[in-house]
Order: C-alpha cells, then sequence, then structure tokens
C-alpha cells in the first residue's frame, strides 16, 4: 500500500523557513558586495584625506576638481578613444560574422575557433607583444633601420591609436561572438522574401540583414564602448608611457604616483561609473525594444553568397585578423621569452632558458599562480552560487524586495573594475576586520564586478525551464526546496557550469579590479606579469605569459572536454 | 467525498479571474471546466492544485479544508495529496521514465519494494512499462503524456486535475487518449477536473460540464443538457455550432422578424423579444412547403456553402439572421429554400 503523505506536523527546519533565511542572507551579501564600494566611494570623494587617515573634512573641491582641464582633457581622450575603437570594433566585428555566417567561406569552425581563442586572449598579453613590436626601440622600429636604413622614419604604438588598435585587435572577438548569435537565428525567410523580390545577394545584405540586425550591433556597440573606456591594461600599458591619460589610469595615476590625490580620484571613478552606467541603461533598453524584431526562432539556412573572385580579400582579411591579434603576440611572446638580451633580429639573438627556469625557481611566482587559482577557483564558485540564489530568487520564488534584488545585481554591470578596487580600498580602510591585503579582498573585487555576469548566464537558462516543471514537484509531494534541489538544480546545471567556466576564466585574467589591491604575497599572474614589464623585464613577463596562456587554452581544452555541448537533454 | 468548492474568488487588483465559482464534484466523476481562454477555468484549477492561492471562498478536497483565506487555511500544494497532468506534460528531462513515475513516492520515502510494485504497476496502465528506462527526449509527445498520466495516479491522490493536457497532441492521438484518460479514472474512482477550451473534449469525456466565462459559471449540466438545453447565448454557442434567430412576442407566440411564428415547447422567456436557438443539424432544407404537426417552416436564401464531405454546411439568410444548416442535398448559392425545423429543437433564450 502507498503511504499517504504525512499530515501537517512541520520538522523545525521547514522548507519555507530556510528558503527564507537563505533569501535573507543573498539579499545581505549582494547589498553589501554592490553597495559597500559604491558608498565608500561615495565619502570619499566628498573628504579631503586618504582612507584610513584621521582628520579630514567635508568638501566639494573634488568635483570642482573633475571640471579642471586636465580631467575635462581626460574625459575628452577616454570619449573620443572609446567611440572611434568601438565604432571600428563593430566594422570589423560584424563583417567577419558575416562573411562567416553569410557566405561560402571555407573554414567558418575553424575561424570561429581561433576567434574564441582570441577573445580569451588577455588584453595586457596582447598590448605587451605589440609593444615589443612597436615601441621606440621595438621590432619594427629595428627593421626599419637596420634592416632598410630608413633612420629617419620612426615608429611607436605609445598613443592613442595604439591604444585603438590594441582595443581593436582585443574586443573585435567580442563583437563577433554577440552578432553572431542573432545572424544564426535571424529568420531566414527574411531574407528569402528579399531574393524573391528580386533584390541581388549584395542588396539582401544592405537593405534586410544589416537593417534586422541594427538592434543587435547597436546594443553590441554600446557595450564594447564601456569595455573601452572601462578598461585599464591598455590604456596603462600604452597610454602612460605616451602621456596620454585616459580616466581609468588616472585614477590609477592619482593613487599610486605623487601627487596622491584619493578624494579626486574617487570623483573620477565616479563619473567614469555615471558615464558608463548610462551607457548600460541604454544598452538595456535598446535590447528590450529589440527583442520582439528579428529573431523567431526558427532559424533556417540561407542560401550562402558566393565570394567568388573575393574569396582572396575574405581569407585575408580573416585570417589577417588572426594574424594580428593572436598568432603574431604569441609568436613574439615565445622569442622574446628565450632571448637573453631583447633583440629584433633572430640571427643575433642568444638563446637561453633561463626566464623559464627563473620562473619556475621563484617562489614569488609559484605564489602568483597558487593565488591565482585560489582566487579563480574559489571566486568563480562563490560567485556563481550567488548568482544561481539570485535568479532562483528574482525569477522563480519573487519574495517580497525581489525586483530590488535584481536591479542591485546588475548595478555592477556600469562599475568599472578600477572603480571597484578603489571603492573597497576606501572600505575596507574603516571596516573593523583587517581584509586589506588578503587574497579575500580580490575575491571579493572580482565577484562583484562579475555578479552580473553569473546571474545573466545562469537566470537566461532558468526563465527557459517551464514552470510547471516545478509545480509538477510540488503537487507530487515535493517542498519547494526540495523541487528547486531535484529539479530545478539539475535543469540548469550546464549553465552553472559555463557561468563558473566564464567567471573563472574572466578572473583568471583579470587585472584592473586587483592592480589598486594586491599586496606583496597577493600578487596575482596578471599582477605579476604587469610587475615585470613595468621593470623592463621583457623577457620574464613574456615567460610568465607564455604559460599564463598555456593555462587558459589547456583550461577551455579541458572544459570543452567535460561539459559536451551536445547534452541528452 | 471529492471535492467541494464555495465562492471561490481569486483577483488579481481589479482584475477578476474568478469570481464566486461554487460547485461540488462527487467521488469517481469526472467534470469539465469549459470556456474560452480568460474565462478563470485554469485559475479555478490551479486553486484546487494550491499553486495559486484563492482570494476568497473555500475548497475542500476529500472533505478536508485546503484553501480558506478567511480563516487563514492554505494548505501547501505537496500536502494536498493531488494528482495533476500539465499542459506542457512538465515530465522531467533529466529523469527517466522510471524516476519520472517514482517521484511521488520516493519523495515521501516509501519502501523500495513499494515503489518498485507501484511504477510498474503505474507503467502498465498507460502501456509504458517497456520504455521504463528511456529519457523523456526519447518519447514522442503522446509517451511523454502517458508518463505524466501515470505519475498523476502512481501517488495515491485524493483527486486527478488536468490543465488542457491533449492540447498538444495531434488529432488522432488526442481521441484516442480521451477515451484511455477516462478508463483510467473510472478504475480509480477518484474525482477528476478537467479543463479544457475544446468542446468536442468537453462532451464526449465528462460526466458533466462546466462551462465558464469571465470568471463565472455560465452553466453547470450533463454535456447532453447543455447541447439540447442551453440557458443563455454564449453556452448555446460555445458548446456547438448554432444559429439564432431574432424573435418579437406577438400575443402568446414567437414570431420571427418576416412575421412568421415559431413553434417551440413551453420557455421560460417573458420579455418582449428573445433569441431561437437552432442547431444546424436539426434543420431540412427542401424547394417545398410541407406542413407538418409541430414543425416551423421559414423561407431563406442559401448565401454560402462549405463542403465537408459527409454533408454540406450552408449558411441561410432568414430575415436579416444567418442560420447554418447541414444537408447532403446539392443546393446552389443564391437559390430560394425551404428550412423545417421540430419545434423540440427549438430553444428559447434570452435576448
Amino acid at each position: 500500500m502507498v503511504p499517504d503523505l504525512p499530515a501537517q506536523g512541520r520538522p523545525l527546519w521547514s522548507s519555507d523557513l530556510v528558503l527564507s533565511l537563505l533569501y535573507k542572507a543573498t539579499f545581505f551579501v549582494v547589498l553589501l558586495l554592490v553597495f559597500m564600494p559604491l558608498s565608500a566611494l561615495i565619502y570619499g570623494s566628498l573628504r579631503t584625506t586618504a582612507p584610513g587617515q584621521p582628520g579630514g573634512e567635508w568638501t566639494l573641491v573634488n568635483y570642482a576638481n573633475l571640471a579642471s582641464s586636465g580631467v575635462l582633457t581626460t574625459i575628452w581622450t577616454t570619449l573620443w578613444i572609446g567611440l572611434v575603437a568601438s565604432a571600428l570594433c563593430i566594422i570589423i566585428g560584424t563583417t567577419l560574422a558575416l562573411i562567416v555566417h553569410r557566405t561560402d567561406f571555407r573554414w567558418p569552425r575553424t575561424l570561429t575557433v581561433l576567434i574564441g581563442l582570441a577573445f580569451y586572449f588577455p588584453s595586457f598579453i596582447v598590448a605587451m607583444a605589440w609593444i615589443i613590436i612597436g615601441a621606440p626601440g621595438g621590432i619594427i622600429n629595428a627593421i626599419l633601420r637596420d634592416g632598410l636604413g630608413l633612420e629617419w622614419i620612426e615608429f611607436d604604438i605609445y598613443n592613442a591609436w595604439g591604444i585603438i588598435y590594441i582595443t581593436i585587435l582585443h574586443q573585435v572577438p567580442f563583437v563577433y561572438l554577440t552578432i553572431r548569435g542573432p545572424i544564426i537565428h535571424m529568420d531566414a525567410t527574411y531574407e528569402e522574401a528579399a531574393r524573391t523580390a528580386g533584390a541581388t545577394p549584395a542588396k539582401v545584405m544592405r537593405r534586410v540583414t544589416l537593417p534586422l540586425l541594427g538592434y543587435s550591433i547597436a546594443s553590441s556597440f554600446i557595450l564594447v564602448f564601456v569595455l573601452s573606456i572601462e578598461q585599464f591594461a591598455v590604456p596603462a600599458l600604452i597610454g602612460i608611457p605616451g602621456q596620454v591619460t585616459m580616466l581609468a589610469t588616472q585614477l590609477y595615476l592619482l593613487v599610486r604616483f605623487s601627487p596622491v590625490d584619493y578624494g579626486l580620484a574617487a570623483a573620477i571613478g565616479l563619473a567614469l561609473s555615471a558615464i558608463t552606467g548610462a551607457a548600460i541603461w541604454a544598452q538595456r533598453r535598446i535590447t528590450q525594444a529589440g527583442r520582439l524584431t528579428t529573431v523567431t526562432g526558427k532559424a533556417g539556412r540561407v542560401t550562402p553568397i558566393k565570394l567568388g573572385k573575393w574569396r582572396w580579400a575574405a581569407n585575408v582579411f580573416c585570417f589577417g585578423f588572426i594574424a594580428l591579434a593572436l598568432l603574431l603576440p604569441m609568436i613574439i611572446l615565445l622569442y622574446t621569452s628565450v632571448l637573453r638580451w631583447f633583440t629584433a633580429n633572430p640571427f643575433n639573438g642568444i638563446y637561453t632558458w633561463r626566464n623559464y627556469i627563473f620562473m619556475w625557481e621563484s617562489a614569488s611566482t609559484w605564489s602568483s599562480f597558487w593565488n591565482t587559482l585560489l582566487v579563480s577557483g574559489i571566486g568563480a564558485a562563490i560567485g556563481v552560487a550567488l548568482g544561481l540564489l539570485c535568479s532562483y530568487f528574482t525569477l522563480r520564488l519573487k519574495p517580497t524586495g525581489h525586483s530590488a534584488l535584481d536591479f542591485i545585481t546588475v548595478l555592477p554591470f556600469g562599475v568599472p573594475g578600477i572603480v571597484i578596487g578603489l571603492g573597497l580600498l576606501w572600505a575596507y580602510a574603516y571596516l573593523p576586520i583587517p581584509l586589506y591585503g588578503t587574497l579575500a579582498v580580490i575575491i571579493i573585487a572580482f565577484v562583484t564586478r562579475f555578479l552580473p555576469y553569473a546571474v545573466e548566464t545562469v537566470g537566461g537558462q532558468m526563465v527557459q525551464i517551464d514552470r510547471s516543471l516545478e509545480e509538477a514537484a510540488w503537487v507530487a509531494g515535493a517542498t519547494r526546496l526540495s523541487a528547486a534541489r531535484r529539479i530545478m538544480l539539475p535543469l540548469v546545471a550546464p549553465s552553472v557550469q559555463g557561468a563558473y567556466f566564464l567567471l573563472f576564466m574572466a578572473f583568471f585574467r583579470e587585472i584592473s579590479a586587483a592592480i589598486l589591491l594586491y599586496a606583496a604575497d597577493t600578487k596575482v599572474i596578471s599582477v605579476s606579469i604587469w610587475a615585470f614589464f613595468e621593470q623592463a623585464n621583457w623577457g620574464q613577463a613574456s615567460a610568465l605569459s607564455v604559460a599564463a596562456t598555456l593555462i587558459i587554452f589547456m583550461s577551455l581544452l579541458v572544459i570543452g572536454w567535460l561539459v559536451p555541448a551536445g547534452r541528452r537533454f | 467525498m471529492g471535492i467541494s468548492i464555495a465562492n471561490l474568488a481569486r483577483h488579481y487588483g481589479v482584475m477578476r479571474a474568478i469570481d464566486g465559482v461554487s460547485f461540488d464534484i462527487a467521488d469517481g466523476e469526472f467534470v469539465s471546466l469549459l470556456g474560452p481562454s480568460g474565462c478563470g477555468k485554469t485559475t479555478t484549477l490551479r486553486c484546487i492544485a494550491g499553486l495559486e492561492d484563492p482570494t476568497a471562498g473555500s475548497i475542500a478536497l476529500d472533505g478536508r479544508i485546503v484553501s480558506a483565506p478567511a480563516n487563514g487555511i492554505l494548505v501547501p500544494t505537496h500536502e494536498r495529496q493531488i494528482g495533476m497532468v500539465f499542459q506542457s506534460y512538465a515530465v522531467w528531462p533529466h529523469m527517466t521514465v522510471r524516476e519520472n513515475v517514482a517521484f511521488p513516492l520516493t519523495i515521501r520515502g516509501a519502501d523500495k519494494a513499494i515503489i518498485e510494485h507501484e511504477v510498474r504497476e503505474a507503467l502498465a496502465r498507460v502501456s509504458m512499462g517497456q520504455l521504463a528506462d528511456r529519457h523523456p527526449s526519447q518519447l514522442s509527445g503522446g509517451q511523454q503524456q502517458r508518463v505524466a498520466l501515470a505519475r498523476a495516479i502512481v501517488g495515491n491522490p485524493r483527486v486527478l486535475l488536468f490543465d488542457e493536457p491533449l492540447s498538444n497532441l495531434d488529432a488522432k492521438l488526442r481521441e484516442e487518449m480521451r477515451g484511455e484518460i477516462r478508463q483510467l479514472q473510472r478504475r480509480l474512482g477518484i474525482a477528476a477536473v478537467y479543463v479544457t477550451h475544446d468542446r468536442e473534449e468537453a462532451l464526449s469525456m465528462s460526466d458533466r460540464v462546466i462551462v465558464m466565462n469571465g470568471g463565472k459559471i455560465a452553466q453547470i449540466g450533463s454535456p447532453k443538457e447543455l447541447y439540447h438545453r442551453p440557458i443563455n447565448r454564449f453556452v448555446a454557442d460555445f458548446v456547438g455550432k448554432v444559429g439564432f434567430l431574432q424573435l418579437q412576442r406577438q400575443g402568446s407566440v414567437w414570431v420571427v422578424a418576416d412575421g412568421t411564428t415559431i413553434l417551440t415547447r413551453s420557455d421560460g422567456v417573458h420579455s418582449d423579444t428573445a433569441l431561437a436557438a437552432i442547431r444546424p443539424e436539426n434543420i431540412r432544407l427542401s424547394f417545398s412547403i410541407e406542413t407538418q404537426e409541430g414543425n416551423t417552416q421559414l423561407r431563406g436564401c442559401i448565401s454560402q456553402a462549405h463542403y465537408l464531405g459527409p454533408y454540406t454546411e450552408y449558411h441561410l439568410e432568414i430575415a436579416g439572421d444567418t442560420l447554418r444548416c447541414y444537408a447532403q442535398e446539392d443546393f446552389q448559392i443564391g437559390s430560394e429554400v425551404i428550412a423545417t425545423m421540430a419545434q423540440d429543437n427549438v430553444v428559447i433564450l434570452p435576448d
């Protein structure tokens, strides 16, 4: 005989109690993560002294200083570099995506994999490689001078166009990957209707395909703009020597070099966040408006456009980009890492393994590897767990205040990494717990910065899971908690794995949120590479970059193998 | 004891999804909630399941009050011991068929031997025994719905709830499943509530049908009562094809606009105007008048003809109204014909 459900007697730890405690804890943690750095920053921007210093008074002078000519120039430089870089990124990225998905290009898969690798290739490593190539003492000038005897030409990457160039190499994969989805999922009948109406393939592209992609392109443009103006590594590596200052680097200079001005740095951080926040808000409006158009879900394959005599041009364009963004930097780094002293002419080089041997024998390098693994491994787990809880509460359970939670979790999207770092610097000076200079503070910074990514990834899959799957479990006698555990959790598992991977990779490469927070014994790899490069130790920096890149690509392989795309459901 | 619902209401702000619904369902009885989308039928079902909380009224399952907001009683879904089949099947994709069906038993910690026995029995009842180790993605829609059905009956439920369970299946399979669902429920002898917008489904399966409209009950009755004796225009129209004629009272009889008297059985309408509802199969078309005791004959003009195979459906214009009628003979569009109907088949409804 089947036992009946137990009548009303409730256990001490009932499902509802556990869930409501979990909700409160999640809310509290997220609130703390997001508002502590932000409110500390606001506080700091209104004070005359550095964080933790005694004395000081309330002031508005930091905001007044935003209008000084130096800061205004920086804002202007930041904006025009951001706009030009993102416009070029969009043009190149969309062209790549259209070539791969709308023409009879021969190697679509290879190119997508290579662009994926380029996406995970850290920007500061690309920047370093190109500095070795394009600096006044770099390879191009050596070739010009020694190889061709053209002493009157001096090539110099240390300027605004250098920043734009590296930004493009780094961000085009992002554009490609975001535009690719809408192109693949676009209802083929729109384009077929245009063809039957007598339009040539080129006209279909111009009059139908591109306009239909309008919303996606606009959204991608804004995101790239935000990434371009909030980035730290590229403007720091290229802009600081060239005296091109963007907001993120000015903030860094104000905190790390004299004359130190924490208050102005905080005000600049808030100004930068205001710009990025407004841009993110606009981007959300655009995606919401665009959601109704183009994508119908029934993806089809339109007849590809024949490249014909333009095939060579398409090939050069696609593989040329890969060469500049991925292959050349990797070759240069490998080359530099085995040289005793840098020389542009490989036949003059004295080759050595000492950079690798030094790396192997250096305790501080090992500790930075170990730190990075800890931060990425544990940090990503914390971030994903928080993201999972937030998604479940805001999308499913919807308890009181869930829309506030939803709002708070997306806020860090608009806050640049270095600004979060600065905010935490301010916040921890006043906290009773000695967190400053620990790995925990770096984990907190990274989790805060990337929480929106975790929430989006997990939530994106959770909304697609039919509500009745959970309801069926309740009907069958499962409490909310056990339905969440036994039905919801296994069903969102793929996206949880995906989010973990995304965060792990992001943490591994992240430099901007860590650069203000690290101490001697809490260096992560990105910071170590950075430090070697700053000391003009190109060989060490290259060897470490090669190792880091290897780890990144190996993890990609392992995860791709562990999490096969085609699951059984 | 079945299901007992009194004055049930569910309001979302000013929107009244259900507005004072009461009915009782006996053990072993199969009752359909029928109505257009937004009429409150699904909300009523979800309130019974506890998936939505009523604003007012009460629900009792097997004599035990499970929802009574006024008294602060609200038994959560997982304590109601019900079986429910969802429109989307809601078969869990990460479990095998066997695991799906066993879930209601494992969740309450039944013995392994009992689980195995009950699951085998439930799967046999829906003839899915040989597919027990499959994953849902390897099953057709109809097979998934059988799994959902087995899962609904396995836990010894007090009542069975169906939320448009067949609407995602193709027509042939739907007819087959109707019979199976009904047989299964009869054998279990428990009350069943079946939500559908498909009148054929409601009429063919149910002991009684509750027609809902705008959050209220429009009529409760056996399928035959609803079809032959609807009490208002909405029900007459919703449960089957029908044509209406505008009527005027003239002395003690009802007349059509052209003055012809309509013969009917007694009716309860006391106003000056009314509607006559006549089903298309109850109208006979001919070219000549052939008077017969108790029949009404009306002159009309054929405006449309739709050939449907067994018969042709004609639209007949009579004094400004349109009747539909079925005939196997051929009539030309535009031809003048005589429509004959027996007084038993003319239902007078309030205008």
